[in-house]
């Protein structure tokens, strides 16, 4: 196997588990509904509240959020502020998304580092928001760290494909052979739109 | 004093970072982190940043509105509320001069109050009013920027993603929040709807009058198709209101609700409107042919509008599962940006930035009130380039505390700032609004040759009339604060 399709399959990879997440966050987000639905008609009609749904319902929010937020990067839906941008050469604006990316890498690369050390010993000394039952820290806190990973991974991915890109636009004007640029627009590396 | 300067290094780095198109999270994170490790030099202060920052500014309850408010806003949308909003609306006030446009900006006013999205109601809009309005040779320009500036409502009338942006980063209950913005958005409708008359009364070519007055009977039947999401709407704002549920619940309340509308939107349609047709044709009944035979017929001489054809309400399984991700993917770009601000913000604290300002601003004696004008101004301005999430992560986090130190009502001013940021969003180079409605529209055959300049044009007048009724609001608080102060809790 060439790198090419091995950089391939492992975008598809990252692509299946980015959505695999973003499924599993929007299924939280009908669970959030339902729980707190039940809350107020328990509490209200049946005067038996939904126990600890104010703790489980601040829990499943960190999981929406971080399971969403790599698939939101991989949708490029991120906003940023694209006034300057637009108006450059797409080798500059290839650059400047390099950036970007290497920020976000790092960012949230550490933040993944950080929060996977701290939901890990939070694992192992068992701390648990106390109430009618005692609920783990950890799984919510654990989250966020997946999230950072999955979004760091995301991040490196895209970060690939633009200098692939990158790469290519250098060579464009300088390849003045006829088969060469004929080639280009079938290397579908350099395609920055990502298709599962 | 040296540390004042950290905080305005960080500002300008934050800036010079989004310039270079670094996403809104990524630039105030980065700032917040190499900020902190370079006043602070311990590389381990600013890592404590990263380890609890993400997981504080999710891990709240009250927080968990905004995904809750999200999905309402799309099962209201599925319920088929926009297109029986206009109907209703233009058969009880279509005789006004400026009937369509009014119409367009009473159903605004009520889809406004299930979402929280200008875009979305701009994009909604665009598709069911403006080929109504032109069919009736209403100026295009100025359709445009009636369903533009009407898009305005939907951030100020509950629930609105941003007065909950703004109550996350200000540490304010969103609750009072959401409520302050029925007064600020009941008035922009009234200004609008006043300053549409006048427009129409003064330009009968723009907005040409119906003559066209439905019985009674009908207009009742029309309001029954909106009647469950009034009911929805004004149960969730009272159960806030009076305390008996919290935002959050209420938010769930509203996102359950909606989605038993939009399950049953299928059955309300065949049993109010017989048939999509019957119900295409009786929403929009020629000007010249008033009697209900006509109307009826599905031969008539108006095709049905394309929004109702291609919108059939109704809830499938693929529209619940993308409300769904929808939502999880909105609040993840959301907390994104918020996580980053939060990071920010308490690099800025330690600067001492903030309270230097407000000393500054009292020994200086500038009035409040242009301090408070300035920064409007500034909204105002910083509206026209940039998304309004980012600009109150950026600016927030400084203002707030020199606002609360100069004793402005805080509940007050957020008014006055989402009422700014949203002026922002229609006026030009970037009115989010104008581009919206724009692209929506030169996809349909009504508006294939539009340009911007045309929908700036045709939204002076409405911008003009924000800007009074901003005037007003700053004039008269109690309209933004006397509901939160009388609200439980």
């Amino acid at each position: 196997m060439d790198l090419q399709s091995v950089g391939k399959l492992l975008n598809r990879a990252l692509g299946w588990s980015v959505n695999a997440s973003a499924f599993g966050a929007a299924s939280i987000v009908v669970i959030l509904m339902a729980m707190v639905v039940a809350d107020i008609f328990g509490r209200k009609v049946l005067n038996k509240p939904v126990p600890m749904s104010y703790e489980v319902g601040a829990f499943m929010l960190v999981f929406i959020v971080f399971m969403g937020l790599a698939y939101s990067q991989r949708q490029k839906a991120h906003i940023r502020v694209e006034i300057l941008t637009l108006r450059m050469s797409p080798k500059i604006r290839a650059a400047m998304d390099l950036f970007a990316y290497t920020l976000g890498i790092g960012i949230y690369g550490l933040i993944f580092y950080e929060t996977f050390k701290w939901s890990y010993h939070s694992f192992e000394i068992g701390e648990y928001v106390a109430g009618l039952v005692n609920i783990p820290k950890w799984p919510s806190q654990f989250a966020v760290a997946f999230g950072a990973l999955l979004i760091s991974l995301q991040f490196i991915s895209d970060w690939v494909y633009r200098v692939v890109d990158l790469v290519v636009l250098w060579r464009q004007p300088s390849s003045a052979e006829v088969p060469e640029v004929e080639e280009l627009p079938g290397d579908a590396a350099a395609e920055p739109a990502i298709s599962d | 004093m040296d540390d004042l300067y950290w905080g305005i290094i960080g500002f300008v780095a934050v800036l010079s970072l989004m310039a270079l198109g670094v996403h809104v999270g990524l630039a105030l994170a980065a700032t917040g982190f190499i900020g902190m490790f370079l006043m602070t030099g311990k590389i381990s202060l600013a890592l404590a940043l990263f380890t609890t920052t993400p997981y504080s500014t999710t891990n709240v309850y009250a927080f968990a509105i905004l995904p809750l408010f999200i999905i309402m806003g799309l099962f209201a949308m599925h319920a088929g509320l926009s297109a029986r909003a206009f109907d209703a609306a233009y058969k009880w006030v279509g005789r006004l001069p400026g009937g369509m446009a009014i119409a367009t900006t009473w159903a605004n006013a009520m889809f406004a109050a299930c979402t929280g999205s200008s875009v979305v109601a701009c994009a909604v809009f665009t598709r069911i009013s403006l080929p109504e309005m032109d069919r009736r040779g209403y100026d295009k320009a100025f359709a445009c920027g009636t369903i533009a500036a009407a898009g305005m409502l939907g951030m100020l009338i509950p629930p609105s993603a941003l007065m909950i942006v703004y109550g996350i980063l200000t540490e304010q209950s969103i609750g009072k929040l959401l409520i302050a913005g029925v007064g600020p958005g009941i008035l922009l409708t009234l200004i609008f709807t006043l300053g549409i008359v006048v427009v129409a009364a003064r330009y009968p070519d723009r907005a040409p009058r119906a003559e066209y007055a439905p019985p009674l009977a009908e207009r009742l039947k029309a309001t029954i198709g909106v009647v469950g999401i009034l009911l929805l709407v004004v149960g969730i704002i009272a159960g806030m209101y009076t305390g008996i549920f919290t935002p959050t619940e209420a938010g769930a309340a509203g996102a359950a609700g909606a989605l038993v509308l939009a399950l049953l939107a299928p059955l309300m349609e065949r049993w109010i409107f017989r048939a999509d047709t019957a119900m295409a044709a009786s929403s929009n009944p020629p000007a010249d042919l008033p009697d209900e035979e006509s109307i009826a017929s599905p031969q008539g001489p108006i095709p049905p509008p394309a929004a109702v054809q291609l919108e059939r309400p109704g809830l499938t399984w693929g529209r619940f599962s993308q409300a769904m991700k929808e939502a999880a993917q909105t609040s993840a770009l959301v907390f994104f940006i918020l996580i980053g601000a939060m990071i920010f913000a308490r690099f800025l604290v330690l600067t001492g930035l903030p309270g230097e300002f407000v000393e500054v601003v009292q020994e200086a004696q500038i009035p409040t009130m242009l301090i408070m004008i300035l920064f409007l101004i500034m909204y105002v301005f910083l509206g026209m380039f940039q998304d309004s999430i980012s600009m109150m992560s950026i600016t927030l986090p400084i203002v707030d505390p020199i606002i609360t130190g100069l004793g402005i009502d805080r509940v007050y001013f957020a008014m006055l700032v989402i009422m700014s940021i949203e002026i922002g969003l229609i006026t030009p180079p970037v009115g989010l609004n104008v581009y919206t409605v724009r692209s929506v529209a030169v996809q349909m055959p009504e508006g294939a040759n539009l340009t911007l300049e045309n929908i700036f044009k045709g939204i002076l007048p409405f911008f003009f009339l924000s800007i009074v009724a901003l005037i007003i609001l700053i004039a008269v608080p109690p309209i933004s604060t006397f509901l939160p102060s009388k609200m439980f809790g």
